[in-house]
């Protein structure tokens, strides 16, 4: 992909998400200006890049959007829910083309046609708002006399058809342009105009216009004419005056000859025509033909109104005799439409002259010392004039006129007017030959304190990028844990204990540098929840809409940062859990209004940092999770028994919605989808490393808090020794290790458990458990790793306790990749492979 | 006027032979596709680019160092084109240095306002490389 085009895809969508977020703040409170100004800044921006690349579609699209945002910004049309859903449409449109451009590099076929229905929905909004005074006016207008500015719209095929006939006829050549209004009760005068003019002969172009806006069918009398008629034709006026001999007073005719054909403004130009019309001045200029008609050829593919004047251009010179003035008339209106009126600034070459952009450059510099003499701002505005006026006449005249300037500079301050600088610079532009002047100027320069503020700097940098640094840091890591084993080596088999002491130390060092490294690293990743809630607003605005609930949703914390991979993964358990509230925990309004609530529902997203776990929370003030219910569904499903249901709390009850296969509506909806349930959620959230609780209360709504690790790049892993295997145990669950004599163990029943701090924690003997071989000598205690599961302690009876290590942990692959109650595989320093547990699914 | 001016083509030329290395550029516009834009076509023929996201960030980058020609956006965050400009007047340090203001906006009052606050010359956007070259090229033209 195009270098450029690639920067340009992530901005895009980050001005694009940037815009839907402000109009759906915008939405909810029309009156937020700043929200306003950000949409319209965010499309405006976009339209200004997206500009420098070939893709018309997308640009008018945003053109017509930023013309709708205009008038709404100048309260001209109201944002109702209608409008906010054509804009939404409209950013859709964007969004997808801008990930056909990221994969493709192009637009998909279809964007032309999809571009134009979008722009046609914006302009009928556009025309509906246009002032209804403004609009009889130009009906006015149009009502006084046809005249022949018809000929502007004149469809380009028949254009093109009428220019070639005239050019081949040659110079003195016109053809007719008739403007018939028939009389609305023409069909009852035996008129049939649409018949009539066919009669025409050498009809070029026939084209139909509406009267006056068109009213629905059922309002508008079938029986009256309600069109114009405009025809081009080669014939004589007398044969029109013959034809048309019973209607004469409502046709116009008159003779048009080429120029005048082509003498009508041509709206709007492509904002780079500027170059392109440049170019084609000074082909014709240089009365170099075959140069503009190469260049004409090169713009001819164009959809815009430089392609079509490169058509009729390519048109009048492949005639046998080319119309020159002709030519010349399609380019000077290129450049006297009022879009492209001359004024300083406009494009380097304005008409066919010698002008230069150094001659523009020291007009507009003209215009600027001419303007409010005397002024504060005047006077500041000066010197970058004298800078700019010295280095402009030095390419134009290869002269050094700064001394002058400067002078010149020096006097206009000191009057305070315009004058000695404008008489300096018609000097020095006059042929005559420079003035000598002496130069008597002091540096104008004095350091000032001017307050130094803070910008934000951002480095953009692809994902990817982060993540192959991550993964080296990962094996620098893993290198750098082979230390210890040298050490020990070169301790023990070598016998060089100060060599093992240096390695150590080396060893100390590196870990040190890896460990900032991985935190560097870790904090670039990491990124604002907030990235993942803003595409919130948009789903509760949808769903709410399609609901028919009334919905509003409170973001908090959304500035907390979590690593990136733990953001990605949250989005659909977070999208699930809210589709959930929206589909069955708010109700319908007027449920809500007979329960003695507040008809606006509200669902509040909130996240906050609590230690090393970001936590997500997911509250509504719905009609809560009633278990009884639950209990009752979870019988019918067969998850439990009677007896273990009615031996449920209710708090415990509300648990059971986690449980694979439950599903409360009774018909599924198509919101939360079916099958997906919250087990799913449970279960993606647990594989993170996280966990989540639900409180319910009925009639009151419900929470939902998710509590995950800050980052997913590098676990702490306890590793053990089970039956001479190294087992690692992910550290944020191990709470301590004991050793517990052999006389302090309990059974109860087959359950073994022991006495830590007053409080009786269960037993787990891992060599049963990983089904490996029983010790076969009696110990004399037993090395007892105490973790955290479901809030409660519990005792892993290991053969050893080894070290803890950090990891770069690896999710089982292939065969292994279902096998439950491993989290995942990591290497160690020394090549060996450490599985390591995941208790939850183990236990 | 016009008849004293020399023909494009020569004033092209000239432009050409003024440039001198190390002449610094500071383009201000939000859009980073745009700054690359920029950056592209400036370091092809032989500028120092330096670039700066809003207004803000263009003033500081004016405080750090030598800059030869402004080029600058009008909307952007937290300090516009305008405001940035009219700063930049208000500097003595910094009032001389030449600006280039772009935008899509094309009504004569927009050019007369990027006029007012402090511009030497106005593009229209989309920017083209070539006529955009060609005006960064005459405006650092500088004198031996």
């Amino acid at each position: 992909m195009d270098h450029l085009l690639k920067q340009f895809v992530p901005e895009a969508r980050d001005l694009l998400d940037k815009s839907s977020e402000a109009l759906l703040t915008l939405e909810k409170n029309p009156a937020d200006g700043e929200a306003i100004n950000r949409l319209f800044r965010s499309v405006h921006t976009l339209k200004g890049t997206a500009g420098i690349f070939e893709i018309p579609s997308f640009t008018k699209l945003l053109h017509a959007a930023e013309d709708i945002l205009n008038l709404v910004r100048e309260d001209q049309l109201a944002l109702d829910p209608e409008l906010v859903d054509q804009l939404l449409a409209g950013i859709d449109v964007l969004a997808h083309w801008v990930e056909w451009l990221h994969e493709k590099g192009e637009l998909p076929n279809d964007a032309a046609s999809v571009g134009e229905r979008c722009v046609a929905v914006y302009r009928q909004r556009l025309k509906a708002s246009a002032p209804a005074p403004a609009a009889a006016a130009v009906d006015e207008a149009a009502e006084t006399g046809p005249g022949a500015n018809w000929l502007a719209t004149l469809p380009e095929a028949d254009q093109l058809a009428a220019v070639r006939l005239l050019a081949e006829l040659g110079n003195d050549a016109r053809l007719l342009a008739i403007a018939y209004d028939p009389d609305p009760q023409c069909f009852y005068n035996g008129e049939d105009p649409l018949f009539t003019v066919k009669q025409m002969p050498g009809v070029l172009s026939v084209a139909m216009e509406w009267r006056q806006d068109w009213q629905t069918l059922c309002e508008g009398d079938p029986f009256s004419c309600r069109v114009r008629l405009r025809v081009l034709a080669d014939a004589s006026r007398d044969a029109a005056g013959e034809l048309f001999r019973y209607v004469s007073e409502q046709v116009d005719v008159r003779e048009v000859r080429l120029a005048e054909l082509l003498s009508f403004s041509v709206t709007p130009l492509p904002a780079d025509s500027e170059a392109i019309v440049a170019q084609w001045r000074e082909d014709a200029a240089d009365h170099d033909w075959m140069a503009l008609a190469n260049a004409a050829e090169q713009a001819s593919d164009r959809e815009d109104s430089i392609g079509s004047s490169a058509r009729l251009i390519r048109t009048l010179l492949e005639a046998p005799n080319p119309p020159i003035d002709g030519v010349v008339a399609i380019i000077e209106r290129l450049g006297a439409s009022p879009e492209a009126e001359p004024r300083p600034g406009d494009s380097p070459v304005r008409q066919l002259s010698e002008e230069s952009l150094g001659a523009l450059v020291l007009q507009v510099q003209q215009a600027i010392i001419a303007t409010e003499p005397g002024s504060q701002e005047w006077r500041n505005r000066l010197a970058a004039v004298v800078e700019t006026l010295g280095r402009v006449v030095y390419v134009e005249f290869q002269r050094d006129v700064r001394d002058e300037l400067e002078q010149a500079f020096e006097a206009t301050l000191a009057a305070n007017a315009a004058e000695p600088l404008l008489t300096a610079l018609s000097q020095i532009l006059s042929p005559a030959p420079a003035i000598a002047a002496e130069a008597s100027v002091s540096a104008a320069a004095a350091t000032v304190d001017t307050p130094r503020r803070d910008g934000e700097k951002v480095l953009k940098v692809e994902q990817s990028r982060v993540d192959a640094i991550m993964d080296l840091v990962g094996e620098l890591v893993v290198a750098k844990n082979a230390l210890p084993y040298l050490a020990r080596r070169a301790e023990n088999e070598f016998g060089c204990r100060e060599l093992a002491r240096e390695i150590k130390h080396q060893y100390g060092a590196l870990d040190r540098i890896s460990q900032a490294m991985q935190g560097a690293i870790m904090h670039i990743r990491m990124m604002p929840v907030g990235t993942l809630f803003q595409r919130y607003p948009r789903l509760v605005r949808d769903l709410s809409r399609k609901l028919g609930k009334d919905i509003e949703l409170v973001i908090e914390g959304e500035d907390t940062e979590a690593d990136k991979n733990v953001i990605e993964a949250l989005s659909d358990p977070l999208l699930h859990i809210m589709r959930n509230s929206l589909d069955h925990g708010i109700e319908l309004p007027d449920e809500r209004g007979a329960a003695g609530k507040r008809r606006t529902a509200q669902i509040k997203l909130k996240a906050f940092q609590e230690g090393d776990r970001v936590c997500i929370e997911v509250s509504d003030d719905g009609r809560g999770i009633d278990p009884a219910h639950i209990r009752r569904k979870a019988v019918e499903k067969g998850l439990i028994d009677e007896a273990r249901a009615a031996g449920l709390n209710d708090r415990e009850s509300v648990q059971l919605v986690f449980m694979a296969g439950f599903s409360t509506r009774d018909e599924a909806s198509d919101l939360s989808g079916r099958g997906v349930g919250m087990d799913v959620v449970r279960t993606t959230v647990e594989h993170m490393g996280g966990d989540i609780a639900l409180d319910s209360e009925v009639g009151r709504g419900t929470r939902i808090l998710l509590r995950l690790p800050l980052s997913m790049a590098v676990t702490r892993v306890m590793m053990v020794e089970v039956a001479d295997m190294l087992i690692g145990i992910p550290m944020d669950t191990v709470i301590e290790t004991v050793r517990v004599p052999k006389g302090s163990l309990r059974r109860f029943k087959q359950a073994e458990m022991f006495t830590l701090r007053e409080a009786l924690v269960p037993l787990v003997r891992m060599r049963e458990r990983l089904a490996l071989p029983r010790h076969e000598a009696e110990r004399d205690s037993e090395a007892v790793l105490v973790c955290r599961l479901y809030g409660a302690p519990i005792g892993l009876v290991v053969d050893d306790f080894n070290v803890g290590i950090e990891v770069v942990l690896k999710p089982m692959t292939g065969l292994l990749a279902g096998l439950p109650g491993y989290a995942g595989t990591a290497v160690l320093g020394n090549g060996q492979v450490l599985l390591v547990l995941n208790l939850k699914e183990l236990l | 006027m016009t008849n004293a001016l020399p023909t494009p083509s020569a004033a092209e030329a000239g432009a050409r032979r003024f440039t001198w290395p190390g002449t610094r550029v500071l383009v201000v516009d939000d859009a980073i596709t745009i700054r690359l834009f920029c950056r592209q076509i400036l370091e092809k023929a032989g500028f120092e680019v330096i670039e700066a996201i809003n207004g803000l960030e263009g003033l500081e980058q004016l405080l750090q160092g030598t800059i030869d020609l402004i080029v600058v956006d009008v909307n952007m965050q937290k300090m516009d084109g305008y405001e940035m400009l009219r700063e930049v007047r208000r500097q003595p340090v910094l009032s001389a240095i030449p600006a280039v203001m772009m935008s899509t906006k094309s009504k004569p009052e927009d050019v007369d306002k990027a006029y007012a606050a402090g511009a030497n010359y106005y593009l229209f956007k989309p920017i083209r490389p070539e006529p955009f070259l060609a005006c960064v090229r005459l405006l650092t033209a500088t004198v031996q």
